[in-house]
């Protein structure tokens, strides 16, 4: 009986430490910090702060797409060269930040982005996330739920204002590769609002080469598949029941 | 009174010499149609997508010579049309054949 008890207990070490080992979720920042970036590709050394970059509060006015896919920035940070010759050819963040429709890219604004590390300020923040609907990850809003209920309406398209997602609403699901845990469902219709096909295919997601079999959790975590976003801008790995609904969240 | 002369010159030198805020450049027609193109390339009908490759390739090998901000964000845009127009070619392929 003692030595049940005993290969029991090491069976549920063994099963927490393998857990632990593979599900380690990052540590979240605080809520009015996630998805910031400070971008220092090249202005440290032109002389400059590095630029501050809130995804939090660019989310109210543009979908994902504008600016990876029509304004250029690449999805890892790091790999678009912002300068500000382009920034001043109404390239990049000068698309937007023209005077016009948002703070122009000129003298007396340079501390503006030019912050070397900041932080939207907590009134600002407060005052927004109170309007929208809660969550208990990432920014504390529920995205979704925000654009479903038409409280923010994000441009699709900087350009064409006409364009519009298209209607692809295919739903996948996905056996997960633990037994008891229950499949994951992927909706094509929800992401299709924010971005671009290609902003998935097929770098991120090329089903063909890598079939979906690979879409595995320790992959995910490593930033590769869905954590490519979910877990540094969009909602993160650690609200399990969105992405499985059938986990039960307690 | 005495007018504030030094003010409204240094006002003026500098509304004179600050650089006017440039509005993007405009990609030419033919380009413009082509980005317009790839912005539906998901919706686009499965015969029409290798003839949008080949104008994505005249176009990429055309701005592969040029320089400058523009023309670095127009080979992106394509760059990514291509990759998914690439993947719905080799993706839509069996299903055709079958």
């Amino acid at each position: 009986m003692m030595r049940m008890a005993l290969v029991l207990c090491c069976l549920l070490l063994a099963a927490t430490l393998a857990r632990a080992a593979f599900y380690q979720l990052p540590p979240q920042p605080p809520q009015n910090r996630y998805g910031d970036l400070l971008l220092d590709r090249v202005s440290s050394a032109a002389g400059q702060k590095p630029v501050f970059f809130s995804h939090f509060t660019h989310r109210l006015r543009d979908t994902c797409r504008v600016c990876h896919f029509e304004l250029g920035f690449a999805m890892k940070q790091g790999e678009t060269e912002i300068t500000e010759e382009a920034n001043r050819e109404g390239m990049y963040c000068g698309a937007c930040h023209d005077g016009l429709m948002a703070f122009g890219h000129n003298k007396g604004h340079c501390d503006r982005c030019h912050t070397g590390d900041a932080q939207i300020d907590m009134e600002t923040f407060g005052q927004i996330r109170q309007q929208l609907p809660p969550s208990p990850w990432g920014n504390g809003i529920d995205w979704s739920r925000t654009l479903d209920a038409g409280l923010i309406a994000p441009r699709y398209s900087l350009y064409h204002p006409e364009e519009q997602p298209m209607g692809y609403d295919k739903r996948l699901e996905l056996s997960a590769n633990w037994s008891m845990v229950p499949p994951a469902v992927f909706d094509h219709k929800s992401h299709g609002r924010w971005l671009d096909c290609n902003n998935c295919h097929p770098d991120v997601f090329n089903i063909r080469k890598k079939t979906t079999a690979h879409f595995e959790m320790r992959y995910i975590l490593e930033g590769k598949f869905c954590g490519y976003c979910h877990g540094k801008v969009a909602l993160p790995l650690d609200d399990c029941n969105t992405c499985h609904p059938g986990i039960k969240m307690r | 009174m005495k007018t504030p002369t030094l003010p409204v010159l240094i006002s003026l030198v500098l509304t004179l010499t600050t650089p006017a805020w440039a509005a993007p450049q405009k990609p030419p027609a033919e380009l413009q149609q082509l980005l317009a193109d790839c912005s539906a390339a998901a919706s686009l009908p499965a015969e029409q997508l290798p003839q949008l490759a080949e104008r994505l390739q005249v176009w990429q090998q055309k701005l592969e010579q040029e320089a400058g901000p523009a023309a670095k964000l127009w080979r992106f845009r394509l760059n990514q049309c291509r990759g998914f127009v690439d993947y719905r070619l080799k993706t839509e392929q069996p299903k055709s054949k079958q």
